[in-house]
């Protein structure tokens, strides 16, 4: 297992047991398990291709743990000479208030002029899949919580591990809804202009550190501790 | 076929001592002429000396070819019981470009007679009665030996007939005396008497062969197993092996470093690949060819033909890395010559049948100037999955072309000669004959090459090795 260190993290191993929320964190050490755990894939790319699958450590590295311990996607989710990527990756079922804070790491290759493009959406709908099945519906996660890289500028998009949150919008109490991660590269395949490589990793959603200040200081005091154990 | 018919039948005799033989070893060996008047080595067709050969009728020159070869043999084998072999000229198997040069195979076989060195155990007739030192036969032929009587005609290797000169320069023909040497081993012991399609064994009884014979994946000799094991050896690409001692102590000194190609990166792909290799471009060296894989996509099917230039995007994605691409459409130089001008350093082509090992690539063009090898259909899928994981540029798979440091070509690691096990079986070339992986080319290989042996033994060969191992 790989242990994800950010300051997220270590607040969330702090407020085990007493937030609602449904913590996720997620390092895809190993793909395979992922749907057990309530993940999905769904490709809705012309003539749909490879899903999300298993790092390349021949690539690029993960940010941390084992060299291929994150979770990819790339140009062959389209098998069309050329057309348009809409490859799904979505979070298990999640209870959320809004106010927590959803965020991942992604990165492309260095070097690469075929843009890539990743879209973060949410569904308020409960444990639902429903994506549609063409490459621009949407179906239940028509929310747009982040992009990175929305107009597939060709070096718009990292080629170093870069960390991305966003804090969920509110959602009127507890709420079961799922993140969707969306490959999404129009004018791509073998002779489209876009489309690379991408990788993601280390996704985490933790109450706001806001959300926190009730515990008071001693909170700090514990991690403090936590992390000089380690 | 009594005893007087055949002494009537025997047309030709190898008489030792009629020239000086600097020879410990000798074995008189009989062509008994089985052809018909009028055809075959009868055929009274007028011909022209050609090549040291001076018979006058192409029945004569086809019998100077006989005892031409029948004399290497001699020379070669010590037995004091003179050797028959009952041959003739037949149409066999024939199609416009490829057809059956000959066949033979033992006609006599012999088991638990006096000094046998294995009871129960089939022998081949010739070898028994030099065991034995006297003929269990009766002066019964104990080979049967056919060739091809249509061999150059239409629809039959058309223009590629038998060369029937005795010096060897046989030009785009077949080379008889080639043909007659490797046929003659299969009679002399050089067979496997157990049937590979359906294990069973000839009246249920092993034979020598099946002592030597040994499968590196069941992990067996041929005697130890079962019919049903046989039949899976029988088609274990390049894991069935020779173990005999004489064969594998004269290889070291007869085959050449194997070429090979090892793939490394990717954990799904990891390891060492069969190959063919190809006839044109550089000879695969030591010093070898490592890059990066990428493959080609210039099909809307996910295959990669490369009988065109390669369009920007694939160029990119090759150029310095070794190209995988599809067999099929054009030529295989044509598909590595365009992968050449993209930029790429090498070449792996998918063949598109099942099948293995895979053969060799054929076709010349003196400009290809990078190496190329072929891979079966089920690598190259398996490749080709594991390459979706890849960038436009990259794919963390990496290729080795090159000469291995631990095997001999032919030969497994611990230096063991390879049998020519395909898949499919091939009746009458599957497990008696070297593998095609062999290199240089041996006599007893399936397919006639252009550089035939006529020197039976190390460092020219193995033949003769191998038939000690089973008793000469
Ligand atoms: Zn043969």
């Amino acid at each position: 297992m790989k242990a994800i260190r950010t300051l997220s993290a270590f607040v969330l191993f702090a407020l085990a047991g007493t937030a609602s929320a449904t913590p996720l964190i997620e390092g895809f050490d190993n793909i395979t398990s992922l749907p057990g755990a309530g993940w999905s894939f769904i490709n809705n790319s012309t003539d749909a291709g490879s899903t999300w699958f298993q790092g390349n450590e021949g690539i690029f590295g993960a940010k941390d743990g084992a060299a291929n311990s994150y979770i990819a996607a790339n140009l062959t989710s389209t098998n069309s000479m050329l057309g348009t990527i809409s490859n799904w990756l979505l979070s298990p079922t999640l209870s959320l208030r809004g106010g927590e804070t959803l965020s991942f790491l992604t990165r492309t290759e260095a070097g690469s002029l075929n843009a890539d493009r990743l879209e973060i959406r949410l569904s308020k709908n409960g444990n639902t899949s429903q994506v549609g099945n063409a490459t621009d519906s949407l179906g239940d996660f028509s929310l747009l919580l982040s992009s990175v890289n929305p107009n597939l500028v060709p070096d718009g998009f990292p080629t170093d591990w870069q960390m991305f949150s966003v804090v969920i919008p509110d959602l009127k109490g507890l709420t079961d809804a799922r993140l969707g991660f969306r490959y999404w590269v129009t004018d791509t395949g073998i002779n489209g202009s876009n489309g690379n490589y991408i990788g993601l990793d280390n996704v985490s959603v933790v109450p706001t550190p806001s959300s926190l200040a009730c515990l008071g200081l001693g909170l700090f005091g514990l991690m403090a501790s936590v992390r000089r154990r380690t | 076929m009594n005893v007087k018919q055949l002494t009537r039948n025997v047309t030709l005799a190898l008489i030792l001592g009629a020239m000086p033989l600097i020879a410990q070893a000798a074995a008189e060996i009989i062509v008994v002429n089985a052809d018909e008047p009028g055809e075959g080595f009868n055929d009274p067709t007028p011909v022209q000396p050609i090549g040291g050969n001076n018979g006058l009728t192409l029945g004569q020159q086809r019998l100077n070819a006989f005892q031409y070869a029948a004399n290497i043999w001699g020379r070669q084998l010590d037995s004091a019981v003179p050797i028959r072999i009952k041959s003739n000229f037949d149409p066999l198997a024939c199609e416009k470009d490829s057809a059956t040069l000959g066949s033979a195979g033992p006609l006599m076989v012999n088991r638990d007679f006096a000094g046998a060195p294995r009871t129960n155990t089939w022998y081949h007739g010739a070898l028994a009665n030099k065991l034995l030192e006297a003929d269990d036969f009766e002066g019964e032929p104990v080979i049967r030996a056919r060739f091809n009587s249509n061999l150059g005609k239409e629809n039959c290797l058309e223009g590629g007939g038998f060369y029937l000169g005795l010096d060897g320069q046989h030009g785009h023909l077949t080379d008889l005396v080639g043909v007659l040497l490797h046929e003659f081993g299969h009679g002399l012991g050089f067979s496997n008497l157990t049937n590979g399609q359906t294990g069973r064994r000839y009246n249920g009884i092993p034979s020598m062969w099946d002592y030597h014979l040994y499968d590196l994946t069941a992990q067996k000799s041929w005697v130890e197993m079962t019919d049903a094991e046989r039949v899976a050896s029988g088609v274990n690409s390049r894991k069935l092996i020779w173990r005999g001692q004489n064969v594998t102590q004269a290889a070291p000194r007869v085959l050449q470093g194997a070429p090979e190609l090892r793939i490394s990166g990717l954990a799904s792909v990891i390891g060492t690949y069969q190959i063919g290799t190809a006839s044109f471009g550089p000879q695969i060296t030591a010093a070898g060819t490592s890059a990066e894989v990428m493959p080609v996509v210039d099909q809307t099917d996910g295959r990669g033909l490369a009988c065109d230039p390669l369009t920007a995007n694939n160029a990119s994605a090759i150029r310095g890395k070794i190209a995988l691409v599809d067999r099929g459409t054009c030529s295989f130089n044509i598909k590595v010559k365009n992968a050449q001008l993209a930029g790429a350093v090498g070449v792996l082509v998918a063949d598109n049948a099942a099948g293995s090992p895979p053969p060799g690539l054929g076709g010349s063009d003196p400009t290809v100037t990078i190496p190329a090898v072929r891979i079966t259909k089920d690598d190259g899928e398996k490749l080709k999955l594991a390459l979706k994981q890849r960038s436009r540029n990259r794919s963390g798979i990496y290729a080795a072309l090159g000469i291995s440091a631990t095997q001999r070509a032919g030969s497994d690691e611990a230096g063991r000669l390879l049998m020519f096990a395909p898949n499919p079986y091939q009746p009458g070339s599957s497990v008696s004959h070297f593998d095609t992986s062999a290199s240089p080319d041996l006599l007893m290989e399936p397919f006639n090459t252009e550089s035939v042996k006529r020197n039976l033994d190390a460092p020219h060969d193995l033949t003769f090795p191998l038939l000690r191992d089973l008793g000469w």
